[in-house]
């Protein structure tokens, strides 16, 4: 049986969870996961995995010249590099890529059942610049407000991102992300990919390793309990077909619509 | 043109906009032709395009997105708005 480490942020840990499902990978492979920093009490189980691992997926990702173990690998090791994906354009104001909304942010964890792990830096902003709730709602979800981005421009940068990703490694992600965003759901959060791109991506690394994996095979989607919604606005911009008026997304296993999301935002953190 | 955006005046509208855009931009003190995203607080892939975007805005210029992402410095995204005005 050929021993793999999978390493990376939580989309590793998510392929590791996927292939721990497949028999016909448990069959032939046992699996390792290594996150981009060891707890103290994994260090030598981690060091004695990657001495002994026949395959290493490693994730593209600047942690990875942090990595704790990359000299402990053999030199006959095989070693697969594969992107981190992600689609920023559809979540142009996450908190990953914008000044946090510091107020959620610092009461995360407070709100049970209603907290977000996904915080909005614009509905943050406007909470200084529209104090009425309801005023804010409404000019959160029709976006009248200055210093927003151009939301087709910056799906326009974000898709020449991921060309430019495509062109250093061997296995087309970027440009399946681009051609099947509008089609299909292929993110759960801007850093979480659905079960379907993530098999996608398994699949494609996976190959060279000499498996051929069954991307439609059952799986249980773990990712897929927190969905920030898509802006309206933003589906429409991005000409989103999936996207429906009454489309509703999973709040910790709750389905919640756009209107249902933001105006809870608005009440729990003020 | 070029020689406006090498000297402060174009090292501080760029010190600007990574103030507004990035995580804890408000503790950037300084950046030099020569800063890195490895220098900056919250300059990761991540954040980049909207960095960019922003650029876009404070310049009035468009950018190459890839020549971007492909840029060593500080010094080297000043000669692509540069050459983009």
């Amino acid at each position: 049986m050929k021993k793999v480490v999978i390493y990376g942020n939580c989309q590793a840990d998510g392929i590791f969870d996927l292939l721990k499902q497949l028999p016909q990978v448990t069959e032939r492979f046992s699996l390792a996961y290594h996150f981009v920093r060891s707890a103290p009490e994994d260090v030598d189980r981690q060091r004695q995995e990657a001495q002994e691992a026949d395959v290493l997926l490693a994730q593209d990702i600047g942690d990875w010249s942090y990595y704790a173990f990359r000299d402990d690998y053999r030199p006959d090791t095989q070693i697969v590099r594969f992107p981190f994906l992600y689609l920023a354009s559809l979540w142009p104001f996450d908190s990953h890529q914008n000044p946090p909304d510091t107020k959620a942010q610092a009461e995360f964890g407070q709100h049970s059942p209603w907290d977000f792990p996904f915080q909005d830096s614009l509905l943050g902003r406007l909470r200084a610049e529209e104090p009425d709730p309801e005023r804010r709602f409404e000019t959160y979800r029709e976006l009248t407000v200055d210093g927003l981005p151009n939301l087709v421009r910056y799906h326009e940068a974000e898709t020449a991102r991921l060309r430019l990703m495509d062109r250093k490694s061997d296995y087309g992600l970027g440009q399946y992300v681009i051609d099947n965003f509008r089609q299909k759901s292929l993110f759960h959060t801007i850093t979480h990919p659905t079960a379907h791109l993530l098999m996608t991506v398994a699949a494609r690394i996976l190959a060279p390793v000499g498996l051929e994996l069954d991307i439609d095979a059952p799986v249980s989607d773990r990712l897929s309990v927190f969905q920030p919604p898509l802006h309206p606005l933003v589906a429409d911009k991005l000409n989103l077909e999936w996207v429906t008026p009454e489309q509703t997304y999973s709040f910790y296993g709750r389905p919640v619509d756009f209107d249902t999301y933001v105006r809870k935002y608005i009440e729990v953190y003020g | 043109m070029q020689a406006e955006l090498t000297d402060s005046e174009g090292l501080e509208r760029i010190l600007k906009v990574m103030r507004q855009t990035f995580r804890n931009g408000s503790t950037i003190k300084t950046i030099t032709p020569e800063t890195t995203a490895d220098d900056v607080n919250g300059w990761d892939s991540l954040t980049h395009t909207l960095f960019i975007m922003a650029l876009e805005d404070e310049f009035a210029v468009t950018l190459p997105i890839e020549a971007t992402l492909e840029a060593a410095n500080i010094g080297d995204l000043m000669r692509l708005i540069a050459a983009a005005q």
